[in-house]
């Protein structure tokens, strides 16, 4: 089974990308994706409560192919955020949450580290776009939480692609979870984290409708692994960080 | 190489050290494993030593592994404007006795402007007259921390050279819809694939400028090549599209350089 734990749904001003959901379930059904986690881009940039309802929707039209993370657009609204946390994965069904985070709004803001703390207490993945840098910072007091670097922490400086970087925070903190999905096509990166942290932690992401599934699924076949631990990596792993499994 | 119809060619690969991070196959056997294991008939290479520390040696270094593998490496040359009168001379040296097939230029890597060098254009006259191609990449592969130039910046250089054949190198999704316009201005001007990982950006240049301007780049042995040649293999265009731009746009500008280059008198000095 290949799950894809980072994609995006819905509308969002940035380089042409949208597509309507139908045809993104069709792009992962090209690809063989039997699963896709997708937070929405209004949820993450614009207006969370919109974004997520409409999200709900969406996996409740495709009930058992799409699931949701849901979508915080910034930690300054405190308590508000939290309620939505809880809104999203008690009444919604989504299945983690998502944090885009940058150099100007960071994860390590004393009010994102609240939330993320509130996220560790539920026990739920965070999937965090944000730097390996920031990661560390909030690992140090909340060590706790279930953490899935976005891209490989490959976001914004400093350290911006810096996947070695990355691989060192999952290798001090045994909840890291390390996911693919990038511009970057570079060779050996996916084989250095596995070495690292064994395939268990990394988890298949493509980031549609941004990038093209087959080239992100390309990174990990052509990775020189096992074809066990590629099968881990491409489905194996989320099934049982996300809990798909029987 | 086989037939039109199995060519594959990498646009942008490389030959020797990588300093930013360990690669296993930056070596001449690793580099003919990759292309071997992926079908990749030829690469054109450029010598990291010859773009980051001494472009006469790198490209001795190029040349010398394409002589060892004339069916399965082609190479550009590099050469650095502040070396002057010098650099025109290398880049002759390398195009009559190399046989280099390009020039690439990086200032991005070797700390002069592409706009406001006052040698550059000598450089490219000879490169022009010489009959080689000039790559200009934004980017060496797709890694954000690289050294990088703007696509505004190529689009300037292109424009104030339009006899000059250029390839467009290292676009990502940022920079396509300007590299878009670069080339629907300049009909002498082409672009490879390495850095493109945008949803549907090939299908988006071939809508735009057509296929017979794109080349497939994979970026070996720095990048998979796996995600390079699906990137052309599984887009949404026709047979023939990818043929070209797997191979047969890349061969015939090869061949086009080393025919021009074997016609080309040295220069009078």
């Amino acid at each position: 089974m290949i799950i894809d734990a980072h994609i995006h749904v819905g509308s969002a001003i940035y380089y042409g990308l949208p597509l309507p959901v139908q045809d993104i379930i069709a792009l992962a059904d090209e690809a063989e994706i039997e699963k896709v986690i997708a937070s929405h881009f209004r949820a993450i940039w614009y207006d969370m409560r919109e974004g997520n309802a409409e999200l709900a929707r969406w996996t409740r039209q495709f009930r058992g192919r799409l699931y949701g993370y849901v979508g915080i657009n910034s930690a300054a609204y405190g308590q508000l955020a939290i309620d939505e946390i809880d809104r999203g994965l008690n009444d919604y069904g989504m299945v983690g949450v998502k944090v885009y985070t940058s150099e100007q709004f960071p994860l390590y803001d004393p009010q994102m580290k609240e939330i993320i703390a509130h996220v560790a207490d539920l026990g739920v993945p965070l999937l965090a776009h944000t730097s390996p840098q920031q990661a560390e910072l909030v690992l140090r007091e909340i060590p706790n939480v279930k953490l899935v670097l976005a891209h490989m922490g490959n976001t914004f400086d400093p350290g911006r692609g810096a996947w070695q970087w990355a691989i060192s925070v999952a290798k001090k903190h045994a909840n890291v979870y390390l996911e693919t999905c990038s511009s970057s096509p570079t060779l050996g990166f996916i084989e250095a984290a596995v070495e690292a942290i064994g395939p268990e932690r990394v988890l298949f992401g493509t980031d549609m409708p941004l990038f093209d599934p087959h080239t992100q699924m390309a990174k990990v076949l052509d990775a020189d692994l096992q074809m066990s631990a590629k099968a881990s990596i491409l489905g194996g792993n989320a099934a049982r960080l996300f809990q798909f499994e029987d | 190489m086989e037939g039109d119809s199995a060519v594959i060619i990498d646009f942008n690969a490389y030959v020797g050290k990588w300093p930013y991070w360990p690669n296993r196959y930056m070596s001449e056997q690793g580099l003919l494993e990759l292309m071997d294991r992926h079908g990749v008939d030829l690469a054109v290479v450029t010598s990291t030593r010859g773009i980051m520390i001494d472009p006469q040696e790198g490209n001795d270094e190029a040349a010398s592994l394409a002589g060892r593998h004339p069916d399965r490496i082609s190479w550009l040359c590099c050469v650095n404007p502040y070396d002057d009168a010098a650099a025109l001379v290398e880049i002759e040296r390398c195009s009559l006795q190399g046989g280099a097939v390009g020039l690439r230029l990086v200032p991005q890597h070797q700390a002069w402007d592409l706009n406001a060098d006052p040698y550059v254009a000598n450089v490219v006259a000879a490169a022009h007259r010489l009959g080689l191609f000039v790559l200009l990449p934004l980017r060496l592969i797709m890694d954000w921390r690289l050294p990088a130039i703007q696509i505004t910046d190529i689009g300037t250089f292109v424009n104030k050279h339009p006899d000059c054949a250029f390839v467009l190198s290292g676009v990502n999704y940022h920079d396509l819809r300007l590299a878009i316009d670069i080339l629907a201005r300049n009909p002498n001007t082409l672009i490879e694939t390495s850095c493109l990982m945008g949803r549907d950006a090939v299908k988006q240049l071939i809508e735009h400028v057509g296929s017979e301007r794109v080349l497939l780049g994979l970026g070996l042995p720095l990048q998979s090549a796996l995600c390079g040649l699906v990137k052309v293999q599984r887009a949404k265009i026709k047979e023939e599209d990818k043929r070209l731009i797997l191979g047969v746009n890349a061969k015939s500008l090869i061949d086009q350089a080393l025919t021009r280059g074997a016609k080309t008198l040295p220069e009078t000095r």
